[in-house]
């Protein structure tokens, strides 16, 4: 027979019992195996979480600066290397010693004049090629052309008409005391000062 | 090994030792949860997250308190928090009471003995959970015998004549009530 509790009679230590059951509730048993895993997981650092994402904007990153570097090259088709340094004699004025080959287009534009060849290989600046420049140089008849020269960077200057290199100068030009290197140049290209500052610029 | 010892040792990076900690004071945590929350699901998550606050925050205890007593009071903070959540409210209101009873402690008693302290063990536990909160968290604390008065009253933020006056009214009250239902007392 089911006992009621109007049956039951209880005291004191009965009901500190019942409410220290109720109290004494037990814990769950992997609750301290649920918190130490998650300890350990904040242990190993953040980035552990990260680490895909960390890596893939160091390749990201990479691939900038790669496309920047490429993008800025001075070795890039179409453009013109120009030198600020104080121009070397010019080859035509050694005495002696063999002519190299010019195989670059670097080279075309060294011995064209256009570029002053320095004696060092410092203070280098791209000048991509202005359609500009080139179509006043057109308008104006373009610069003298003299028999055997040859044209510079033929057929990869998008478009823009090739600039011809300049009668190479005599040993007695260049060795006029009066004649600065400025004076040098503007004979040699025959073209306006401006237009030497402009590329120069 | 001391508490503090393993705190001073978990302090730099020692994680043993502060599983050391949560091997002795997390069924603490998860009943002082449990005073507040009335759910063991909730208790569980409660302790969990005050476990592993006390890890991140370990560099904050200055030692002026006990370890376990600094330990129990952010269990406290957050179960009140998450008690005033709206979802626990919703929780509450969708399921009242989820878990089942207390299973009675095995005292090698007869039959009839052990379904009267089943009967009896479940009209208490009706009863506490009928009491106020500000009565229940301090009858549970005392009954469980986890802290001391002074630790509940670090706890709780109460004066410890008041939780002694609180543990009282509420045991008057629960027997009041079993009086009420019929229980007779000698």
């Amino acid at each position: 027979m089911a006992m009621t509790p109007e049956h039951m009679r209880i005291d004191d230590r009965q009901l500190d019992d019942a409410l220290r059951t109720v109290a004494t509730a037990p814990a769950p048993d992997d609750l301290p195996a649920q918190v130490l895993s998650a300890i350990a997981a904040e242990t190993r650092g953040w980035w552990v979480n990260w680490r895909p994402a960390l890596v893939a904007a160091v390749v990201g990153l990479v691939a900038l600066t790669a496309i920047a570097v490429w993008r800025l090259a001075p070795s890039r088709p179409g453009h013109i290397v120009v030198s600020r340094m104080d121009p070397a004699p010019h080859p035509t004025s050694v005495p002696d010693g063999p002519a190299r080959p010019r195989t670059s287009a670097m080279g075309e534009a060294l011995g064209s004049g256009l570029t002053a060849p320095g004696t060092e290989a410092a203070d280098l600046r791209t000048v991509a090629p202005r359609r500009a420049h080139g179509s006043r140089l057109m308008a104006q008849g373009g610069p003298p052309v003299t028999q055997g020269s040859v044209p510079m960077a033929q057929g990869d200057g998008d478009g823009v008409p090739p600039l011809e290199p300049p009668a190479p100068l005599t040993i007695a030009q260049l060795q006029t005391p009066e004649l600065s290197e400025r004076q040098l140049q503007l004979t040699a290209l025959d073209v306006p000062a401006l237009e030497i500052e402009t590329l120069e610029r | 090994m001391t508490d503090e010892q393993l705190v001073v040792l978990a302090r730099q990076g020692d994680t043993s030792a502060f599983g050391e900690l949560v091997t002795r004071h997390h069924a603490a945590v998860f009943r002082t949860a449990l005073t507040v929350c009335r759910s063991r699901d909730e208790a569980d998550d409660v302790a969990q997250e005050a476990l592993i606050q006390a890890w991140r925050k370990l560099a904050t205890f200055r030692a002026q308190a006990q370890f376990k007593t600094w330990l129990l009071r952010i269990a406290w903070r957050l179960a009140v928090a998450r008690r005033r959540s709206v979802w626990s409210r919703l929780r509450r209101f969708v399921e009242p009471c989820a878990d089942p009873p207390p299973e009675p402690l095995d005292t090698g008693a007869s039959p009839e003995d052990r379904v009267a302290g089943a009967q009896l063990l479940e009209a208490v536990q009706r009863e506490v959970d009928r009491l106020p909160a500000r009565l229940r968290a301090p009858l549970l604390l005392a009954m469980s015998g986890d802290c001391t008065f002074e630790e509940m009253a670090a706890i709780l933020g109460a004066k410890t004549g008041t939780l002694k006056w609180r543990v009282m009214d509420a045991r008057q009250r629960i027997k009041a009530r079993l009086a009420a239902r019929g229980f007779e007392w000698q």
